[in-house]
Order: C-alpha cells, then sequence, then structure tokens
C-alpha cells in the first residue's frame, strides 16, 4: 500500500492557499491523509499555527534576554503594541540567541522575524518602521573559525556500503548530537537489523532546544552534507525514504534545505531514494523523535512510550532511523574523510551565546577546556554558562573552566554538552531571570501527555517565580524536581528541573 | 469510577435489547436503574451500545401492563380482573375452541425476549397441553429464511463462529446487516478487527456504516444477493481458486450446484448486481484466498421473498471455498432479538421441537409424548405468517395467544392484520408493556420484564446466559413462565392433555432441567449452577465439558456428515417499482430504536430519534422535489404514512429507506404481504412505493 | 506457555508471558496506583502514578506498560516513589475537582498528600464547564483529569467512532469533540463506553445525576 499523504503538508498547503482552516479543510484533509477527522481537529488544536490569530507582536522569550532586559523590553512591547491596537506576546526559540534580542511580526500564517531589536526599535514599530535588521537566516559571519562542517560542501561521498560505513561510523566514535549523545553506529545497526521492507530515514532539524542554532547554520549554510549523510544512513539501514523535518519556524533553513534536496535531486544523487522536506510542527516536543513521528503521522506531537524504539516501529510503525542534522552532516564527513582522520579532528559544533565578543557557530575539537572556548569566543568575567539549552545546567566559573567539553567529561558532575549550546552569563546578569525563563519555556512546551509533566512545569514556573520575588519554598521545588525528573514520560519533563536545580546547587548566592 | 449515587443494590444480568448479549451490571437506588456498566469477558468484552446503556427507561413506564385485564363480553370493554379469572378465563376459551374446531384453529406466538424457559413453556403449551404444533415466534420475520437454509444444507442454524473469533478472520463479508446499527459492539469489534488488519467486504445496497471503512463495498442493487454471490462461488471454481480438497471430503451437490450457475459469470453478475465485475472477482479471490474468512449477515439477506436463495448463496460461497470448520471462517447469521437464537432452540418454531427435534420424525414425536404423558399431534404446524393469512379462511386460525409480540407493527401491510385480528375469535395479548396489539386482545396478562425474574438468554454466538431479577415487577404483573405454567395446567386440565401435575414448577431452574433432559445433545451439560458462574455455548452435553465455540470442525451436522451444494437462484421481487409506485422501499432498524419501537420509545432514546425519517437519495430527492428535512408521504398500493425526508447518499438511487419503530408511521403499513416460499418470511426490503411532498 | 519468574518487592512471582508489570503485581496481590490504565482502552504511562523501581534502569518506569522479563527485579514502594506519587496526586487533586473519585481519595490518604501546600491551583481547570448537549449523559470536565481512557474508549481501542478529541498542550489541554461541536453532531453514538471507562465521575449518566439531585434536575 503507498503510504498516504502527510496530513500537515496538507493542512498548510490550506492554509496558505486560504489563511485559515474551517472544518471542511480539516475534514478533506483528514480524509486526504487517511486519519479520523477527530486526529486532525487534534494536530489544529495543538500546532500553534493552524490557531489563525491575526497580528501579534511576539518577543523572543529566551534564557540570554531574560538574563539581560527581558523585562524592559516586554513592558516596552506592550505598551507600543497597545498604543497600535496589536496583541502583544512572547514566543521560544527561534535559534537568534546570538543575534537577539529578536522580535517576530506575526500576521496570520507568516511572520517576519527581526534582530538584534531594542526599546527604540520597537517604537519605530510601532510607528510603521522596521524594529531592527531583518533575521529570516543567520549571518554568514556568525561561523567562527571555519572547518570542516562549516565550510560549504563540494563534492559529496559516495556509498562506501553498509558495512564500512556502520563500522566507520563506529569507529569515528560518532554520538548523536541532539544532545542525548548515543553512539550513532547502534543506532544504525538496529535499523539495519529489521527485517521491514519498508524503512524510513528522519532527520530531526527540529532544533528547538534554547541556546542552539548549530543544526539551524548547518540547514541555511550547508544543508547539501546533511541530506549527504542521510542519504548514506539511509542505504547503510536499508531505508527508501528519508524525510527532513525541519523546524517550523525555520522558514530560511526550510527553504535552502528543500533547494538542496531538489538540487540534488537533478543531480541524481539521490538515485532512487525518496526525499521529502516536511515543515516541523513548531514546538519544542516535536523534537523529542518520538514526537517527531508522531507529528509527521499527523498526529499530536506527544512522546510514545519506549519500548518500541523507533529503531523497531517508527514511523508508520516501520523501522526508522531518526537522525539529528549535525550527526547526520558528520556521517557524511566520516564518508568523505575517513574515521581515522576524522577521530583526529573530533570537530564539534558549538552554539555559543550572552556575554561573548563573538557569539556564534563554533567548530571545534571535542574535550576542548571550557576556559579554552570562553577565551576564543571572548568571555570577559563569565560567572555562568547554561550548558546544553533549557535542557542544560549552570555550570560556574572559574571553578569549572577547566571542563573538557567532550562526550563523557561532563557527565561526572551531573552536566553535559547536550547538542552543545553555551550561553554565557557574566557577573552583572540575573541568573534567577535566566532560570525564570527556562521554567516558563518548560511550562509552554509540556504536551500535556503526561502528569508529572504537564501539572508539575506550571508549578515550577510559579515556585521559581515566587522565588526571584522573595517566597523561597525549597521543599516544594525539590519535591517537584524528584517528581518531573523521575516520573515524566519523556526528556522534556525529565530535564525541565535541571537548570534551576544546578543555580540553586551550586550558586549559593542565588540559593539564599 | 464512583458512582454519584451509591447503589442499594448491583444486579449483574443481560441487556435485554439486541443478540449480541451484552452482560451488563445495573446499578438500583431506590428502586430505579441509574446506571449500566458492561461487565468484562465475553460476550461484550466491556462495552455496550446506547440502547442497553441508556435505554431502560421502559422499566418505569406508565404504559407497564400492571393488572390483568378481560373483556367480559365481546364488543365490551378490557377489566380489570384477578389473575384467577384471567387464567380460567384463556384456558376456558382455547379449550373450548380447540374442542369445536380442533387444536389447529389454536395459534401460540412465542417471544423471541423471553426467556429460554418461557419459550420452552409456550411450545409446551401447543404441543402438549393443546395439541398443535401452531407455535412460532417473531424469528418467522426476521432469520426464518437463514435457519430453512442453513438447517437444510448444514445441519444447524447457529452462528457457526463466535464473537471472540472476529479478530481471527483474516477477510470478512458484511452483508445486508447495518451492524454498527443494529448489532453495535459487534460492528464495533469488526471496525477495530478491521484497523488491525483484517480485509473488510461489505455486501450491501447502503451505505451502511461499516461501509465507510471496508476495503471493498459492493453497492448491489437490492435483491440481486444470489446473482452476486452464486458468481463469486462460480468464479472460484471456474478459475480453479477452490478449496477441491474440502468440497471433495465435505460438500455434496456439486454438480447440480455447479449447472444451475452456468450463467453467473462476472460480467453477467455485474450487469444485474450493477458491481463492477473487476470488485466481484477481487472479492471472491481474497475471500477464498484468505487463512480464515467469515461472512456475517442479518436482515438485508433475510427478508426476501427469495430469502432462502440469498442464504443458501452464502453456503454455497463458503462450503466452495473451505472457509468453514475452522477459527474464525463461517456463516454467521446475526440474530436480532435477545434470545431469538434461544427461542429456535427450544423449539418454538412449528417444525422442530427444542434442541431442533424435528416434528416430521415420527420417532421424535413418540419420545415426546412419552416425556411429556402427552399425545403429539402429527399435524404439521404453520408458521405465524401463514397463521396471520389464514384468519377468517375456512379451516384457519381462530385463536391467538401472544406473548411479547406486536403483529400490527411487525408483520407486512398492517391494515391487513388489523382486519385479521378483528376477525379472531380469541386473543391473548400477554406483555409487559401496552402496545398496537393489545387494544384488539379479549384477555391481557401483565408480564415481568427481563429485569423482574430468573432465566436464560442465549445469545447470537449460542451463548446461554442467566438473567436475574432487579426488582419486583410492577402492580400485578407475573414473569412469563409463571402465567404460562398457570394456563398450561388449566388448559392441560380441560383438554386431557398431559398430566396438569407436569406443569407445576418451582422457578426457571426447574424448567430449565426438563429442557436438559429433553435435548440432552444440546444441553444436557448446562445447568443453571453452571450458569452462574459463566456463560455456556450449545452444543454442550456433559457438565464436565465446555460448550463447543466453532461448530463444523469435524464435519456437518447432516445425516451424511457432508454439506449440501444446492442451486440457489435469483427472484425477481413480489412487487417491482414501476409506474406509480417507482421507488423500492426497504424497511429496517437504526441505532436508536427497537423494532416496534414499545422498549426504546419509552425510554430517553426517543429523545435521540423523535420521529420517522426515511432515507431518499440525493437523485431521487431532486426527482421528487423532496428536500432534506421536509415532510413527505411514502404511498404503496397498501397504505401511505408521512415521514420526514432525509436526504443522503446512504441509500442508492431508487430505493428509500424507512425505519420500522414508529407506531404512528409505521413502515409496515406500506409493505407488501408477499412471503418466501421456503420459510414464509415477509418481502420487507423491497416493496413498491412513491414519494410525496407533503 | 511457561511461566515468567520475576521478583516484586522481594517475593518470586511467576508472571504469565507479555502481562504487564501491573498484572503481574496485581494477580500477587499488591496494589499499585494508577489513573490513566484501563484494561479496555490503549491509554497507558501517562499518569505516571505505576511507575516501580526496576533494577538495572535509571529511571523508574510505568508498570502498567512494561512487559515482566525473566529474572526483573521490581520494587513497587520506595520512599522516592511514594514521594514522587505524593506529588502527582497533590497536583492532581489541587487542580481537579476529585470529589467523586473514591479510588483517589484512597490514593491520597495512603501517600499522605496534602494538595494545599501548592497554592492555588494553575491549570484552569476547575473552571471548565459543565456540558449538556444530549439526552443521555452530562460531561463535568472539571473532574477530568485528561487521562484520555474515553477518547481510547470512543476512537481506537474500543468503538471506532472518534467523536472525542483531545485539544490543546500543556496544563491547559483537554477533552473536546471534533471541530468542538455538540456530541450528536460529533458523530458520537452514545455507546456511554466513554462513560464506562471514566474513572473519575467526569462523565456522568443523566440518570444518577438526577437521582443525585433527589430527581429534581
Amino acid at each position: 500500500m503507498n503510504r498516504r499523504s502527510l496530513l500537515l503538508p496538507l493542512l498548510d498547503e490550506v492554509l496558505e492557499r486560504r489563511g485559515g482552516l474551517e472544518p471542511a479543510d480539516v475534514e478533506g484533509t483528514a480524509r486526504a491523509a487517511g486519519l479520523p477527522p477527530a486526529v486532525a481537529w487534534e494536530a489544529v488544536r495543538f500546532y500553534p499555527r493552524y490557531q489563525a490569530r491575526g497580528v501579534r507582536w511576539l518577543l523572543v522569550d529566551e534564557p540570554v534576554v531574560r538574563g539581560r532586559n527581558f523585562e524592559k523590553l516586554l513592558d516596552a512591547l506592550e505598551r507600543a503594541a497597545g498604543r497600535a491596537g496589536v496583541e502583544p506576546g512572547t514566543v521560544f526559540g527561534y535559534g537568534l540567541e546570538a543575534v537577539g534580542p529578536a522580535l517576530v511580526v506575526e500576521d496570520g500564517p507568516s511572520r517576519r522575524v527581526y534582530a538584534p531589536v531594542d526599546a527604540a526599535g520597537i517604537e519605530r514599530l510601532a510607528a510603521g518602521g522596521e524594529p531592527g535588521p531583518e533575521a529570516e537566516l543567520l549571518p554568514r559571519e556568525l561561523a567562527r573559525g571555519g572547518g570542516w562542517l562549516l565550510e560549504e560542501a563540494g563534492k559529496l561521498p559516495a556509498f562506501p556500503g553498509a558495512d564500512e560505513l556502520i563500522s566507520a561510523v563506529r569507529e569515528a566514535g560518532l554520538r548523536g548530537l541532539g544532545g542525548a549523545l548515543f553512539p550513532t553506529w547502534r543506532k544504525l545497526e538496529a535499523v539495519r537489523a529489521q527485517a521491514s521492507e519498508v524503512k524510513y530515514v528522519v532527520v530531526n532539524g527540529d532544533e528547538s532546544e534554547p541556546g542552539n542554532f548549530k543544526d539551524r547554520w548547518l540547514m541555511e549554510r550547508n544543508p547539501r552534507l546533511v541530506w549527504a549523510g542521510a542519504a548514506l544512513a539511509a542505504r547503510a539501514v536499508g531505508a527508501g525514504e528519508v524525510i527532513f523535518y525541519v523546524r517550523g519556524e525555520y522558514d530560511g533553513a526550510l527553504a535552502r534545505v528543500e533547494a538542496a534536496r531538489a538540487g540534488l535531486e537533478k543531480e541524481g544523487y539521490f538515485d532512487g531514494l525518496k526525499t521529502q522536506t516536511f515543515r516541523g510542527g513548531g514546538l519544542y516536543i516535536c523534537g523529542e523523535e518520538s514526537a517527531l513521528l508522531e507529528s509527521i503521522e499527523g498526529k499530536r506531537a506527544e512522546p510514545r512510550l519506549k519500548p518500541p524504539y523507533p529503531a523497531e516501529a517508527g514511523l508508520f510503525g516501520r523501522p526508522t532511523l531518526v537522525q539529528n542534522v549535525e550527526t547526520l552532516a558528520h556521517i557524511a564527513l566520516i564518508a568523505a574523510r575517513g574515521a581515522a582522520a576524522y577521530r583526529e579532528r573530533a570537530p564539534k559544533l558549538f552554539s555559543i551565546s550572552g556575554d561573548v565578543e563573538l557569539p556564534g557557530v563554533y567548530e571545534l575539537p571535542l574535550g576542548t577546556p571550557l576556559d579554552r572556548v570562553l577565551e576564543l569566543a571572548g568571555a570577559k568575567k563569565p560567572r555562568a554558562v547554561l550548558m546544553g539549552g533549557a535542557a542544560g545546567t549552570f555550570v560556574k566559573l572559574p571553578e569549572s573552566a577547566g571542563l573538557p567539553l567532550d562526550y563523557d567529561a561532563p557527565r561526572a558532575g551531573g552536566d553535559s554538552i547536550g547538542p552543545g549550546a553555551l550561553m554565557v552569563f557574566d557577573e552583572t546578569r540575573d541568573l534567577w531571570a535566566a532560570a525564570e525563563g527556562v521554567a516558563a519555556f518548560f511550562a509552554h512546551e509540556s504536551c500535556g501527555k503526561c502528569f508529572p509533566c504537564s501539572l508539575g512545569t506550571p508549578h515550577l514556573q510559579a515556585l521559581v517565580w515566587r522565588w526571584r520575588r522573595g517566597e523561597r519554598r525549597r521543599e516544594l521545588l525539590e519535591k517537584l524536581f524528584l517528581a518531573l525528573e523521575q516520573g515524566s514520560l519523556c526528556g522534556l519533563g525529565q530535564a525541565a528541573p535541571w537548570a534551576v536545580r544546578s543555580l540553586l546547587e551550586r550558586f549559593e548566592e542565588v540559593a539564599r | 469510577m464512583t458512582p454519584r449515587v451509591q447503589p442499594d443494590r448491583v444486579v449483574s444480568t443481560v441487556c435485554p435489547y439486541c443478540g449480541v448479549g451484552c452482560r451488563v451490571d445495573l446499578y438500583v437506588k431506590d428502586e430505579k436503574i441509574y446506571r449500566v456498566m458492561a461487565r468484562e469477558g465475553p460476550p461484550n468484552h466491556g462495552a455496550l451500545c446506547v440502547k442497553g446503556r441508556f435505554g431502560l427507561g421502559f422499566l418505569r413506564h406508565p404504559d407497564r401492563l400492571t393488572t390483568p385485564l378481560v373483556r367480559r363480553e365481546k364488543g365490551g370493554a378490557l377489566e380489570p380482573a384477578s389473575w384467577e379469572e384471567a387464567l380460567d378465563f384463556v384456558a376456558e376459551r382455547l379449550a373450548q375452541i380447540a374442542s369445536e374446531h380442533g387444536p389447529d384453529a389454536l395459534y401460540f406466538v412465542s417471544s423471541a425476549k423471553a426467556s429460554n424457559e418461557e419459550n420452552y413453556l409456550m411450545q409446551k403449551l401447543a404441543r402438549a397441553a393443546a395439541g398443535t404444533h401452531n407455535v412460532d415466534h417473531c424469528a418467522r420475520l426476521c432469520h426464518s429464511s437463514s435457519t430453512a437454509a442453513l438447517s437444510r444444507a448444514l445441519g444447524s442454524a447457529a452462528m457457526s463462529n463466535t464473537i471472540e473469533e472476529i479478530p481471527l478472520s483474516s477477510v470478512i463479508v458484511v452483508t445486508g446487516s447495518n451492524t454498527v446499527e443494529t448489532h453495535p459492539v459487534i460492528g464495533a469489534m469488526i471496525k477495530k478487527a478491521t484497523r488491525n488488519g483484517t480485509f473488510l467486504i461489505v455486501a450491501d445496497p447502503r451505505r451502511v456504516g461499516l461501509a465507510e471503512v471496508a476495503h471493498l463495498w459492493l453497492r448491489l442493487r437490492p435483491g440481486t444477493d444470489p446473482v452476486l454471490f452464486g458468481a463469486m462461488a462460480r468464479h472460484l471454481v471456474a478459475s480453479g481458486r477452490y478449496d477441491t480438497g474440502f468440497v471433495a471430503r465435505y460438500a455434496e451437490g456439486f454438480e447440480e450446484w455447479w449447472e444451475s450457475v452456468q450463467d453467473y459469470t462476472l460480467e453477467y453478475a455485474g450487469q444485474v448486481t450493477g458491481v463492477p465485475a473487476g470488485k466481484i472477482q477481487e472479492a471472491a479471490e481474497r475471500y477464498a484466498a484468505a487463512s480464515a474468512a467469515a461472512i456475517y449477515w442479518a436482515m438485508g439477506i433475510t427478508q426476501h421473498n427469495h430469502g432462502t436463495e440469498n442464504v443458501q448463496a452464502l453456503v454455497n460461497l463458503a462450503v466452495l471455498a473451505g472457509q468453514l470448520g475452522k477459527p474464525g471462517a463461517g456463516l454467521n447469521p446475526l440474530r436480532g432479538q435477545n434470545n431469538v437464537q434461544g427461542a429456535g432452540d427450544m423449539g418454538a418454531l412449528p417444525n422442530v421441537y427444542p434442541g431442533y427435534q424435528p416434528t416430521a420424525d415420527a420417532a421424535v414425536r413418540r419420545r415426546w409424548a412419552e416425556f411429556w404423558g402427552a399425545p403429539q399431534p402429527e399435524n404439521p404446524g404453520v408458521t405465524m405468517t401463514e397463521a396471520f393469512e389464514s384468519i377468517g379462511r375456512p379451516g384457519g386460525v381462530r385463536a391467538v395467544y401472544l406473548m411479547g409480540e406486536d403483529p400490527i407493527t411487525s408483520e407486512p401491510y398492517q391494515d391487513h392484520v388489523r382486519a385479521a385480528l378483528e376477525e379472531l375469535d380469541f386473543l391473548v395479548v400477554q406483555d409487559i408493556l401496552k402496545n398496537e396489539t393489545y387494544p384488539y386482545a379479549d384477555v391481557v396478562l401483565p408480564a415481568a420484564s427481563f429485569a423482574e425474574k430468573h432465566g436464560t438468554f442465549t445469545n447470537t454466538d449460542r451463548r446461554v446466559q442467566l438473567i436475574r431479577p432487579v426488582f419486583k415487577a410492577p402492580g400485578e404483573a407475573e414473569p412469563d413462565w409463571w402465567i404460562l405454567s398457570e394456563v398450561g395446567r388449566r388448559l392441560s386440565r380441560l383438554t386431557g392433555r398431559g398430566d396438569p401435575e407436569g406443569w407445576e414448577y418451582t422457578g426457571p431452574d426447574e424448567v430449565w432441567e426438563e429442557v436438559r433432559r429433553g435435548a440432552p445433545n444440546l444441553f444436557g451439560g448446562i445447568s443453571h449452577a453452571r450458569l452462574e458462574r459463566e456463560g455456556l455455548r450449545w452444543p454442550c452435553a456433559s457438565e464436565d465439558v465446555p460448550g463447543v465455540s466453532v461448530l463444523f470442525t469435524g464435519g456437518f451436522y447432516t445425516p451424511s456428515k457432508k454439506a449440501r451444494l444446492l442451486p440457489a437462484r435469483w427472484r425477481p421481487p413480489a412487487e417491482e417499482p414501476s409506474g406509480e409506485f417507482p421507488l423500492i422501499l426497504s424497511t429496517g432498524r437504526v441505532l436508536y430504536h427497537w423494532h416496534g419501537g414499545v422498549l426504546s420509545r419509552r425510554s430517553a432514546l426517543r429523545e435521540a430519534y423523535p420521529e420517522l425519517k426515511v432515507e431518499v437519495s440525493p437523485a431521487d430527492a431532486a426527482r421528487y422535489g423532496v428536500r432534506d428535512g421536509q415532510k413527505v408521504w411514502l404511498v404503496s398500493r397498501r397504505g401511505r404514512i408521512q415521514a420526514t425526508a432525509w436526504v443522503t447518499d446512504r441509500t442508492p438511487e431508487g430505493v428509500v429507506f424507512a425505519p420500522i419503530h414508529f407506531a404512528e408511521q409505521p413502515a409496515n403499513r406500506l409493505t407488501k404481504n408477499a412471503y418466501d416460499p421456503t420459510s414464509k418470511i415477509p418481502s420487507y426490503k423491497q416493496s413498491a412505493v412513491r414519494l410525496e411532498p407533503a | 506457555m511457561s511461566r515468567v519468574p520475576v521478583v516484586i518487592n522481594g517475593v518470586l512471582v511467576e508472571a504469565e508471558p507479555g502481562e504487564t508489570i501491573l498484572n503481574a503485581a496485581r494477580r500477587a496481590g499488591v496494589e499499585i496506583p494508577t489513573i490513566c490504565h484501563h484494561e479496555r482502552t490503549g491509554t497507558k504511562g501517562l499518569c505516571r502514578l505505576c511507575v516501580v523501581e526496576m533494577a538495572g534502569r535509571g529511571r523508574p518506569e510505568p508498570a502498567c506498560a512494561t512487559e515482566v522479563a525473566a529474572g526483573m527485579v521490581v520494587n513497587t514502594e520506595s520512599e522516592e516513589l511514594a514521594a514522587l506519587r505524593r506529588t502527582v496526586l497533590e497536583l492532581v487533586a489541587l487542580e481537579t475537582n476529585v470529589e467523586h473519585d473514591d479510588g483517589l481519595a484512597g490514593w491520597l490518604e495512603k501517600y499522605g498528600a496534602d494538595p494545599a501546600r501548592w497554592g492555588e491551583p494553575l491549570a484552569g481547570r476547575r473552571a471548565r464547564q459543565t456540558i449538556r448537549d444530549n439526552a443521555f449523559y452530562l460531561r463535568e470536565y472539571d473532574k477530568c483529569y485528561n487521562c484520555r481512557r474515553c477518547l481510547d474508549a470512543c476512537g481506537e481501542g474500543i468503538q471506532g467512532v472518534w467523536a472525542l478529541a483531545f485539544a490543546g498542550r500543556g496544563a491547559e489541554a483537554g477533552v473536546t469533540t471534533v471541530f468542538d461541536l455538540t456530541l450528536a453532531e460529533a458523530g458520537c453514538v452514545f455507546c456511554g463506553n466513554c462513560v464506562q471507562v471514566c474513572p473519575t465521575g467526569a462523565l456522568v449518566p443523566l440518570e444518577e445525576i438526577s437521582l443525585a439531585a433527589g430527581g429534581l434536575l
């Protein structure tokens, strides 16, 4: 049986054509996608872009701006929007931490993104002008220092054979760079071992972890390398189709990924492999691999219970390799340059933002000590680094200056490089404000499936808010930490307390 | 779950509506049922439908009959009477008419809503106390053609599979059944199986609920079923896809059958049925190739003037494909009433004693004569439809005893039925509620409902289940078994047939013990005590074995142990649409109502579906100037009724569909009293009508 | 098939192959709290009350969704599990009207839950409107935990109708109907299988409501 049409692209098509969604449209798309209308309705009521809301001005909410002047900007925005008769609000993410603060002007399903903006820019917006430079794409100069991943791919590697590729990936020591750091060869092997005639490769380009923008960079500036890695992986595991899931808000990345796909298709690179670019649902949870699969299937992006893992029963119940954008780029590099050369160089992308002179995407050897990285980026008097992202931890400086940024060393202290975000805060910043942003983020992004996360994250947000205003309920926070971390169904809820907890445990002065 | 109201008690019993026989827990407070919960395990596995869940309001409806009524003189009024008087009156009148006109002037209509024990007693009343085989029940109107064909061809007329086997069928064929509305719990199970990979073929002129999820929907022209299924079978043989081993071992009559389908090519079937030949071919091949394929059907197959042929065509197909005798493979008539299986099992039929022992067999008659100590009549009984047709004719029926039957709404050609009832010398109506027939009665006997008595029901997959009283019957109403035993004792004394003391029972369990002794092969192993623990399927010959699930695993129940292939030819309907009456009227049920509406329309279900809606295709609506929601007249040669038009593509062009539940808008005022010659089932699915805007 | 030996709370239990820890524990007389799990629905792993500790696993896993495996060592009670359950129960009871769920009341008591310590409810559930749009049952969504049993009963699990749908995200999420229509418009067949599986008393027959109100409704 042919795979059915996918719901979200069908909904997007109607949305684009008609500017909104009527029940009859939803019913029609549901039938075309082979889903009960109720399932399509659930999707419409889940993904933000299907809820038409007219013109809105949205301040991008992320930990760096939270640590700085978020409240003032928001105040300015609310006043200006009030005068203009426009709905103000906030929105998470966009991968613009390195160039923020950022502002999104949303008009129904379309939007424009500006960064950096300040209070004056907001005034200009209210007066009918532009609030700042447009930021559809990350500026090219954010790539710092060049490197294998940051150089645009030239000739793409040929497929060396499944055994060869997988053993090279194994030898290279590559791990999943979406943040989980799971050995990549094992996933490849697991999917390859499945007997199914139909298998999928899904590229996880739903980079929604605050502080991370290296996947965005790759998708915008080097998408051919990612497609190459995906195609190699597909051949290695025996998949006939690759679906590239691009974060819903990354309009520029989406266009470039699709352009690269079309180009490679034309060049014959895919050689019979089916490929599709997929606009993601536009929520953090879509990056959780099983939730991502649900969203491709047209359902609410909610994490599945595991087992079964996607390698056994993934997209439409078929064995599926889900890999992060950067991981696949690395696979292409390994195929092109060999495992030994790769291992020697051990390249890794880091997204560096905050109080540094040169924020941007850095390709650095794994294991580079934290202080060396901060020095390269031009950090002055760094006090803390929020490492990994919102699902990360505050690392204290100078105490942790020598921490090697590799896969395993940070874990000893309960930290992780995650996808490679480093949000730097100097001693003038309000770390509690940043933590408050993180807590707000999780409360907003909880999908609503499991009880601890859907009920616990709003209370985490409230407790952090109250703490910052003097009402300190450590015992309740500790209870929530436990319930969230040990009780939540997926990584979102499990990681929700980490940043707040690390702040409480490591920064006595703020914990007092 | 914590109910909002603490129950005084929770009673586990069986839903009174359809043949699925769902087990329910009834929550009772202050003698009121306020919550109905499904029980886990067979047959319903935790599920219910709207009728069982929310449709029990009739139990406490003011229309309940609460006291015996007697019409003391012809033309007088029905007046309250004591049980003594009413029972004596019934017995005396029956005995008097039998002595004047012979026992065959009496007719006994049993009830598929009554318990097994009560059905047993009703046929015992006819055979032992009155001395006639004139007993029947409403299966005459629903599955008598299934019974006729299946008994003849396979030796047993029940479902060959169980509900639990639904997920085991890799192909399911549903034909002439709007399962999701008429057997909703089974319908949902078939839908679920379909979601889990079962290939579903629906053959139905109407876009019934299952057609929406079917992989193949064969929208055949009404009544062309034997051609469709004949062509499928012919194709299997012609293309070498039939199960030669199975046929060689288990079938007889192949040559004669093969001769009879020579013209039923796929192309011919395509022309006759309107289904593309390719689809017929695919259906046939998928059905035959399935690891296990089951056919389910209901009134869309049976209620035709060639209903027996329709069922035989299904039998032929299943036998040729070898889709019988293994789990998930079989022939499954979905039985309508909660105890219609049991009513037949208990011998509430003119041609068989309990356990399907044929009355035509002198040895069988001798056995029962001994068993009851009452001479057994040699005259064959007549069917209920024949009995009603005979009223007023020489040698016809003169007295009718109705238990839980409302012929004015259920028989075809209502005006004709009314006239016949007027002509009766004597009519007994024994029921729980006032119905349409009740004003014609000479005696009205108020009965207890399912929730007010003990006994057993047998569901569509042959599962015998205990029912238990929830509360006391209202007023002086008494259980049917008690009433029948009281009448039986009196009649036996008056006719001198049998031993009046043979009518003394302490309760339904004692009646059941008599059933076990009378039909040990089917029921010998089933006791009320065993049923306290679990429902049991017949056949179950001894207490140390479970009941049989899959029928025909070791051959068929015919004398030769083989299945009989028989010619099954299409016949034109008794009334072809033409000229003044250009549309085919098909009648049936909807989700929210039950048959004549006596029960469902006296409950909350009434609000969900208050009045008659007739389904009209968009093309016919345009042709006859009818808008959706508009009042229309449906007119046949026999009468007219008003309805609200529902313009929908559920019904095909040229066919209107009217549900039968509305006494004020009785579809059976329109239907023709034409019958299948073998089973005497009325041809409810094809009457000629016209549509007029009202 | 052979039995699967597992150790539950230090006791060797012979489990059936393929059964869940929850069922194996129940048969061994060990009660594990759960809200979302129901024998007839596919809902599992949502409420997280049934999470248990398993040797060799970093995080507790839901007993309702984890199949037994030979040699498994399971603990269904510990200080940490109790604390976790207490917090989840407190939040459920804080955010939801639980007055008609005796089962939950029992668990609240067992784990010494004190919902009031969390202050004011935040999810807005208690303000959800009661919906009466049919002749058979009422939907009092202030009592709904979002366990989704009703959704599964309506769709995949039993009925295959999909009249009900789940809307929104996070704490704001809740049950609605397809296109937010009335139940009848949404294609509901009023089987009441949602009422059957509802653990909270949010879905309740009108007859019961009427009786509870002394027949005044």
